[in-house]
């Protein structure tokens, strides 16, 4: 067959042999080769490393594991059948023409044209020694010993000496690098040369532009023997024990022939004095194989045989042959030799023949498969491909909106779902566990918001350094202290809910005030009544432009707002709502009632102090905590001044139906649950000062926001309700800047400005992140600058930001 | 098919720290994260995908927006079962509520919650809004206490607060958090649900396999730089005219130097690149007193890794009598052992004298021309020193979360890098190890490969330490 032609049945071969479970040295080949040429694209393109890992976990996913069965990972069995298949499925996903091309296929066939020659080769020396050390002229007879010597003592000395060689590699333990032998010199370069050339013809053959040269040519040089110990060297002993066969067969042939065809006399002779009795001993220890089967005479020459065919020279030299030999002696060698050759030349290389194809089989059922480099590629395989790319986000792929901002409003309108947010306030107090446990788990611990507990019930020591400073540092100043009182009354009217027992007088009230909120129906009508009586407020009073038009402005969005959304849900709500909200401005007559209560809140709590709003306020969102100033009468102040005293025997109506008054330079400040709850009763003078010192505000009075509409609704009324002396109604927003703005801020930021009338001053004051030594820090720039993003977003002329405290000079953050 | 795999829907306010979290559990660092609060404008999803299939499902979603809303809404409507779906529901069409149903809507269609709160601040009432409100949406949930700081006075608080609303609560700094961490929070998510229990398992198995494929070519990596450091050459061929003065022939002299060092630079670069590659970076922040930041070849580096004097030594001497016992080998044992002590005093010598040049110049001399060449690398201290940094830089890149683009640096008290020890890892190794170092470093010289399997085993040891802080990974160094 034309080697140099990939034979078209080679490629059935291939096919066939795809479906493979086993290895062969060509195999191993090209598994090398395709590793080689993984590795180097890994080298060259690092990122290939993912898209080769896909290639070969689907491989194995798809073909091989379906294959493969039950067999558990990272058993030898496994790892090697794997292999196996991913070498079959590379070598499937070649084009057909270059099959051949690939290395393992160039060395199957250059195994096979070498193998083939050795054997031509061996076959025709065999001939050649044989008809050459036999050759008869009819005179001299064919020479036992040289036929014995050469063909069967060499021969065996050789085969011994391998098995010896090989024997002791085995006992020595190594063997896994060179291989062994000459030999392997000859056959080595032989079978790579024949290899190369077989596939440049292929490669000649195969259209150029098909397989670069080159690459096909390094992949063979590199991958040809590597690693996998005897398997690299076995490949060499076969032919030549193919060639050793080859040859023996050739001599047995041969003199095979000569005996039948010619005749032929053999002989020994010696110059030694040697008896034939040796001889004969000698023959028989070298037939002794065979003996039993072919005894003397027949299998070997008897020893009269023996004698007889000894040749002395000096009968040949004196022509005349007073001694003829007997010719039947002279035959009788010629079976003997025969079974030499084939028992001391032949059976031997047929042992080791098979003894190396065995043990190349053997080997190769059992290459471990672990260099490093199958490692990487085993450990593709079995690794589940993990991939944590997103999915590209939504269709489109467009960014989602930023934060919302909140749209200007001029009027003030309910939060959206909560139309009926007063409504719901009953249940969301309830519903705010925390506010109520904030309290209690402060009480007992030390460091948290401490304005709860200790006010109540030692109201006057506490007041008087809050209240002072601002009524002080400003001008009026006519009965800080007794103004208070009166003063408190108001802000604890205006809790819905109710601080509880704790504080004795404001008890009593507080049984009503529950009672009625217990139900959302009733609680509803109860928050109302505080818009309604802030209502009439600003209008009788104070009476600036824009506190009138700010409620007036009110009614009319409550109404469609709460519309849309309880329409679904609460239909008679709507209705009633509607009613309601209208009268409440129109109609001062409408809360009269509610005046009473709050009458009557005053008259308690006048024992209590400031801090008693506060409590409530710890509870539920719902309880404005006026923390007021003594100062807000500046024409009033003396009238008032007297109330307070009286107030707790019977308030004047005067006094509920108004709210707090707010001197030109006061302002009302609103503080954010989270910072009033960490505030410590030393920290609020020093919060009022900054304040001071920031706008020239003193503080009139403080509510809490950011705990639930319905505390913002308590927070708005303070300032609808309030009695502005210098109308622009001027509102402090005490905020944690340490936290990012959300759109609730803003939109509180909104629905205050709404309250309060455009042309409010409002300014945000932001605090940093409280530590133990400063309960106000100042805040870090980033978070000031990320608040001024949103604010300027706003658009708000009228709105200001401030940092409540100076930021660090140091700039240490 | 979709509808049955764990989803989970990060969760807080803005800038809690929900996308360092998805970033550093799916080792992504090509989300957007800034530290500037809503930079997460609507809800993304990172599926963890095995073979092609979804597992598990992060969705990084937009912070609260108006959380005291929702949780109003949701108590007026505590009569409902499925108030998130409710929820979105009824406030699609408000722009003001865009965030939140956008974050709600994951929770609508059935995704678990992890709640990420930052543990190193006070808890604040939208804290608490935020807590209740996941709470009465009534789905597994689970919460992360992100605490990027050394603070830890609230955590109890913030534990107590949680507890009473997750089914479990963890720590986990997204911005320090190893793969070992990592995979203990990925463990924690089988509690939350238990139907999720097998598809969680195969994510972590997916992951650890990931891992240990990561960490293999890594070593393989090291172990090729290594090669082809110590055989690296640079030469340059002048002629002899230019070479008259000597000034001329020291420029030759500095230049071929010079190219020497950068051609070593630019393997160390190279490598690097490719762990950084393997481990999914591309991010990256090196604080500026690094050792990485430094060259290779100053003497900063030179101090602060590689083995000491002593250790040297010892090494080159077991080292050298290899190389004197093949002597003895090959003369077939004439000299009775005492090629071995030869060999040995050599070596040691070489160990202390050999610690100052890096590479011997050659220079051969060709009719009219000579031709210069530096290397291959024969101080025995530099192979050590490449090892260490090297490790040092695979170390960052394994352990450096993909949550941490974002980190400030020099926020006040974040948790501060471990205690800085001006110690190599090599140093470390039983000297049996750093004899196995020395003849793969002595036989790579000679472009063979010898115990390439001990320090293959060797190096991996040492990068699965760190992977599992076995090993201080010297983050400062």
């Amino acid at each position: 067959m034309d080697f140099r032609h990939h034979p078209a049945d080679s490629t059935e071969v291939h096919a066939a042999s795809d479906e493979a479970r086993d290895w062969t040295v060509a195999d191993l080949i090209d598994f090398e080769y395709y590793l080689d040429a993984d590795e180097r694209e890994l080298r060259e393109h690092p990122s290939a490393r993912k898209g080769m890992a896909e290639r070969d976990r689907s491989l194995y996913l798809d073909t091989i594991a379906p294959e493969i069965g039950d067999q558990p990972p990272h058993t030898p069995a496994h790892r090697r059948f794997s292999l196996r298949r991913w070498l079959a499925a590379r070598r499937n996903a070649e084009r057909p023409e270059m099959l051949g091309v690939l290395p393992g296929a160039a060395f199957a066939s250059a195994e096979r044209l070498v193998t083939l020659l050795l054997v031509v080769i061996g076959f025709i020396a065999g001939i050649g020694v044989a008809s050459a050390l036999l050759s008869y002229d009819g005179t001299r007879p064919v020479s036992v010993s040289w036929y014995l010597f050469l063909l069967v003592i060499v021969q065996f000395l050789l085969v011994a000496s391998l098995a010896t060689a090989w024997a002791l590699r085995k006992a020595r333990g190594r063997g896994d690098g060179a291989a062994p032998g000459l030999l392997m010199h000859v056959v080595r370069p032989l079978v790579t040369k024949a290899a190369s050339w077989l596939q440049r013809q292929r490669i000649g053959h195969a259209a150029a532009e098909i397989q670069d040269q080159a690459r096909a040519r390094q992949g063979l040089f590199k991958s040809q023997y590597v690693v996998y110990g005897p398997v690299s060297y076995l490949p060499l002993i076969i032919p030549a024990q193919i060639f050793g066969v080859a040859f023996n067969v050739g001599v047995i042939l041969t003199t095979l022939m000569l005996e039948w065809f010619t005749d032929l006399a053999f002989g020994w002779g010696s110059t030694l004095n040697v008896h034939p009795q040796t001889i004969f001993d000698m023959t028989r220890l070298i037939a002794l194989p065979w003996s039993w089967l072919l005894g003397e005479g027949i299998g070997y020459p008897s020893l009269e045989q023996v004698a007889g065919s000894r040749i002395f020279l000096e009968h040949w030299a004196s022509i005349t042959p007073t001694v003829k030999p007997d010719p039947a002696h002279l035959r009788s060698w010629g079976s003997f030799l025969v079974l030499a050759v084939t028992t001391y030349g032949l059976l031997p290389r047929l042992l080791l023949w098979g003894g190396s194809v065995v043990a190349r089989r053997l080997i190769l059922a059992r290459l471990p498969f672990t260099h490093s480099r199958t490692q990487a590629l085993y450990a593709r395989m079995l690794s589940p491909r993990l991939e944590t790319t997103p999915s590209g986000g939504r269709p489109g792929g467009e960014r989602g909106t930023e934060m919302p901002i909140p749209a200007a409003s001029t009027s003030r309108k309910p939060r959206p779902e909560g139309a009926d947010g007063p409504a719901e306030s009953a249940p969301t107090t309830s519903a705010r566990p925390w506010r109520n446990a904030l309290v209690r788990r402060v009480e007992p611990g030390d460091e948290a918001p401490p304005p709860a507990p200790p006010p109540p019930l030692a109201p006057a020591p506490v007041i008087p350094p809050v209240v002072a400073p601002p009524v002080d540092a400003p001008k009026t100043a006519p009965a800080p202290e007794p103004v208070q009182r009166p003063m408190l009354p108001r802000e604890a009217e205006a809790p819905s809910t109710v601080p509880e027992q704790e504080i004795p007088g404001v008890a009593e009230r507080a049984v009503d005030t529950p009672e009625s909120s217990k139900t959302d129906r009733t609680a509803a009508p109860s928050v109302r009544q505080f818009e309604s009586k802030r209502e009439p407020e600003p209008e009788p009073p104070a009476v600036p432009e824009p506190a009138p038009a700010a409620p007036a402005i009110s009614e009319p969005e409550p109404e469609p707002e709460p519309k849309p959304e309880e329409a679904a849900q609460r239909p008679s709500e709507t209705q009633s709502r509607p009613t309601e909200r209208p009268a409440t401005p129109a109609a001062p007559a409408m809360p009269p009632g509610e005046p009473k209560k709050a009458k009557a809140k005053p008259a308690a709590s006048t024992g209590s102090d400031l801090k008693v709003p506060e409590k409530p306020l710890v509870q539920a969102p719902a309880q404005p905590r006026i923390t007021e100033t003594p100062t807000p009468p500046p024409e009033p102040a003396p009238t008032r001044a007297p109330k307070p005293a009286a107030a707790t025997p019977t308030p004047p109506k005067s006094i509920p139906a108004q709210g707090t008054r707010f001197a030109p330079d006061a302002c009302l400040l609103l503080l954010h649950v989270d910072i009033d709850d960490i505030l410590e009763d030393e920290d609020r003078p020093r919060l009022e000062e900054m304040l001071m010192h920031l706008s020239g505000w003193r503080v009139a009075a403080t509510a809490t926001v950011g705990a639930g509409s319905a505390m913002t609704e308590e927070a708005l009324g303070i300032l609808e309700r309030g009695d502005w002396q210098a109308p622009p109604p001027r509102v402090v927003l005490i905020e944690d800047g340490s936290q990012p703005p959300i759109t609730e801020s803003l939109r509180f930021l909104r629905e205050l400005r709404a309250a309060a009338g455009t042309r409010a001053q409002i300014m945000l004051a932001l605090v940093g992140d409280p530590t133990d030594d400063d309960r106000l820090p100042p805040m870090r720039p980033f978070d000031y600058t990320d608040w001024q993003r949103k604010i300027d977003q706003m658009a708000d002329p009228y709105l200001r930001l401030e940092m409540l405290a100076p930021p660090h000079e140091d700039g240490d953050d | 098919m979709s509808g049955k795999i764990p989803r989970l829907a990060i969760m807080g306010h803005p800038n809690a720290g929900k996308s360092s979290v998805v970033a550093t559990l799916t080792e992504n660092d090509l989300i957007q994260i800034d530290k500037r609060a809503g930079t997460t404008t609507e809800s993304n999803v990172y599926p963890v995908i095995i073979d092609g299939r979804p597992v598990i499902e992060f969705i990084d979603t937009p912070g609260f927006q108006n959380p005291n809303a929702i949780l109003e809404w949701f108590q007026a409507q505590s009569g409902k079962r499925e108030l998130a779906r409710a929820f979105v529901a009824a406030h699609r069409a408000d722009p003001l509520f865009t965030h939140d149903c956008e974050l709600l809507e994951p929770v609508a269609e059935g995704a678990a919650i992890i709640l990420v709160v930052d543990g190193s601040k006070r808890i604040k009432e939208k804290d608490r809004v935020e807590i209740e409100l996941l709470r009465l949406t009534a789905r597994p949930r689970m919460a992360i206490l992100n605490n990027l700081t050394n603070n830890t006075r609230y955590m109890t608080q913030w534990r107590d607060a949680l507890c009473k609303a997750f089914n479990s609560v963890r720590d986990f700094n997204a911005h320090r958090a190893t793969y070992g961490e990592r995979v203990r929070l990925l463990q924690a998510l089988k509690s939350i649900d238990q139907r999720w229990e097998p598809l969680v398992e195969e994510a972590i198995h997916a992951f650890e396999h990931d891992w240990n494929r990561r960490t293999d070519q890594a070593v393989t990596t090291i172990l090729d730089l290594l090669k082809e450091a110590l055989t690296y050459k640079a030469s340059k061929t002048v002629k002899e005219s230019k070479l008259v003065f000597e000034s001329g022939r020291e420029r030759v002299k500095e230049e071929v130097m010079r190219a020497f060092e950068d051609g070593l630079r630019q393997l160390e670069t190279k490598a690097q690149e490719q762990i950084r590659a393997n481990f999914r970076h591309h991010v990256w922040h090196m604080p500026p007193d690094s050792i990485l930041g430094k060259d290779l070849l100053s003497e900063e580096v030179n101090q602060a890794l590689g083995l000491s004097k002593r250790q040297l030594a010892l090494v080159g001497m077991a080292a050298g009598a290899a190389s004197g016992a093949t002597i003895d080998l090959s003369t077939a044992g004439h000299t009775f052992g005492a090629g071995a002590l030869i060999g040995a005093a050599t070596g040691g010598v070489l160990g202390f004298m050999g610690s100052k040049a890096l590479a011997k110049l050659n220079i051969e001399r060709a009719s009219g021309t000579q031709r210069f060449t530096v290397g291959p690398v024969h101080n025995p201290r530099f192979p050590f020193v490449l090892l260490d940094r090297i490790v040092l830089y695979s170390a960052r890149a394994m352990n450096w979360s993909h949550g941490r683009q974002a980190a400030e640096e020099d926020a006040p008290d974040k948790v501060p890098e471990k205690e800085i020890r001006r110690a190599g890892f090599t140093e470390e190794l039983p000297a049996a190890q750093q004899r196995d170092l020395a003849r793969f470093f002595n036989a790579a010289r000679k472009g063979k490969s010898e115990r390439e399997e001990e320090c293959r085993a060797i190096i991996r040891d040492i990068l699965h330490g760190l992977a599992v802080s076995e090993i201080d990974s010297r983050a400062d160094l």
